[in-house]
């Protein structure tokens, strides 16, 4: 484990569909149909410390629940998840704000929630307030922030906590050109640290030029794996 | 160790979150946390007077009606708080737990200030009796413990079942009039005491009756069984907690 990061064996996920009939007596008398669904199935796969990569697939192929849970954020069905090191993930960066407390507050919360120490954020504080760019705004209640600042404030968080693992969702190009600009350069620290990097993406160019290696996903399980370029090759090619 | 500090530190920064939050946009702001009760306690000892005879009606009905907002409140908005904090689970992995028990223990962060105020108004009578009043702090414990296992087991099965939710709601209206809130064991035959040996909450509150105001009736039968009651259910709710807590974000 001591140069690896990440460590799947064999990891399976099942989701239980409820297909539920329209009408709530319909419901009651005929009971909605569940069916099992095979989100990921038999994925083993190890991440060497360092290492980027990219994961790419068609909708629906089991991206985002396998970045949940090497997040932690679900368990799967069969199988071992191994982590070595601290780990963030950037998806889903306006959640877990309450709207009714201040941006310092929130920061505080929000931080602490993605497992930094309460001094951590103190030492960090400036420049998270900074980056986001929402001075003017600090003592302000949550619910008085744009989509935008909301986004700002929530990537600017998870930005500054320092993580060995870091996991993308392609949708980190947030707010407005300045700020893509930042969170983009931001981006490029953590993999000029030399920080593990997961990136989930349809953005073909983008992996094909961060990543040492690209996996493809298919109906939940790995089709093929390989240096970006012949992968992201292959997969237009078959699609 | 610093798993531990940063447990804490956490669950503290909820807790304090729910207690800022709540009163922040309201003109009176804290003082409802005292308001809420004083003017149940004036509504209710208005009806109820005229049919239950007890010593200072008002006085004690206070001290029954700050444990029980405190245990009502908690239990009603800690059984879907798994639910609706869906958006926290769908972020980062972190003690789920926390988002009941913080918002019991900013209830119970309120009781005691009510508390505290009800204690000067008794020494200001020349009521306080030591050193029986001690008895108030196990039976507080008692009942912030029993408050969050049950609330455990009740926002676990919540994630599951939503049906959960309108029963506890039901389920706290017929749990008021079977607890000695209005009235104290003394009113009330031998012959209906095994009923209230199988509430939890019996003991709690005719021992804050006893420490108090020297008004409740506290049995031992009684309160051995309503211990092992609440021992019960806070294993059960930290068990099914514990068991279900991983595939709670599959639910919502």
């Amino acid at each position: 484990m001591n140069d690896i990061a990440v460590k799947l064996t064999d990891v399976s996920k099942k989701y239980i569909l409820h297909h539920e009939k329209p009408t709530l007596v319909e419901n009651v008398l005929k009971g909605g149909q569940n069916e099992e669904f095979w989100a990921l199935e038999d994925i083993s796969l190890e991440i060497k410390k360092g290492e980027r990569v990219g994961i790419i697939g068609p909708n629906g192929s089991g991206k985002t629940t396998l970045l949940e849970i090497i997040a932690g954020i679900t368990v799967p069905t069969g199988g071992i998840v191994q982590t070595d090191g601290k780990l963030v993930s950037l998806i889903e960066l306006e959640a877990g704000f309450h709207p009714e407390l201040t941006g310092e507050e929130n920061i505080f919360l929000n931080g602490m929630l993605v497992g930094m120490s309460k001094q951590e954020i103190k030492k960090k504080l400036k420049k998270i307030i900074d980056f986001a760019d929402i001075e003017r705004f600090i003592d302000t209640p949550f619910y008085t922030y744009s989509e935008g600042m909301k986004l700002r404030l929530g990537f600017s968080i998870v930005a500054h906590t320092d993580p060995d693992i870091v996991l993308l969702d392609e949708n980190m190009a947030v707010g407005d050109q300045e700020f893509r600009r930042k969170s983009y350069q931001r981006i490029q620290e953590f993999f000029n640290k030399g920080k593990t990097i997961i990136i989930v993406s349809h953005f073909l160019d983008f992996v094909e030029k961060s990543c040492d290696r690209v996996i493809w996903l298919e109906n939940g399980s790995i089709m093929e794996q390989g240096k970006g370029k012949e992968m992201v090759k292959k997969y237009l090619h078959k699609s | 160790m610093q798993g531990l500090k940063h447990y804490i530190d956490f669950l503290w920064a909820m807790t304090e979150k729910e207690i800022k939050a709540r009163y922040k946009r309201a003109v009176f702001g804290f003082l409802w946390v005292v308001l809420n009760p004083v003017l149940q306690m004036i509504i209710i000892g208005v009806i109820f007077s005229f049919f239950i005879k007890v010593p200072n009606y008002f006085l004690f009905l206070l001290v029954g009606l700050l444990p029980w907002q405190f245990f009502s409140i908690s239990l009603s908005k800690a059984t879907p708080s798994i639910v609706y904090e869906r958006s926290l689970l769908q972020k980062a992995k972190f003690p789920i737990e926390t988002i009941p028990i913080s918002l019991i223990l900013a209830n119970f962060f309120n009781m005691t200030v009510s508390l505290v105020i009800l204690f000067f108004l008794l020494g200001f009578l020349n009521k306080l009796m030591f050193p029986q009043i001690l008895l108030v702090v196990p039976a507080l414990i008692w009942l912030l413990a029993f408050t969050i296992g049950l609330s455990l087991l009740t926002a676990s099965l919540q994630v599951r079942f939503r049906d959960i939710n309108f029963f506890v709601q039901t389920l706290l209206i017929l749990w008021f009039y079977a607890t000695p809130v209005l009235y104290t064991l003394s009113l009330i035959p031998k012959t209906l005491y095994p009923l209230f040996a199988i509430n939890p909450l019996t003991s709690i509150f005719e021992i804050m009756h006893l420490s108090l105001l020297d008004q409740g009736v506290v049995n031992n039968q009684i309160v051995f069984l309503n211990l092992s009651t609440s021992v019960l259910v806070i294993f059960v709710g930290i068990f099914i907690y514990k068991r279900k807590n991983k595939f709670f974000v599959d639910w919502l």
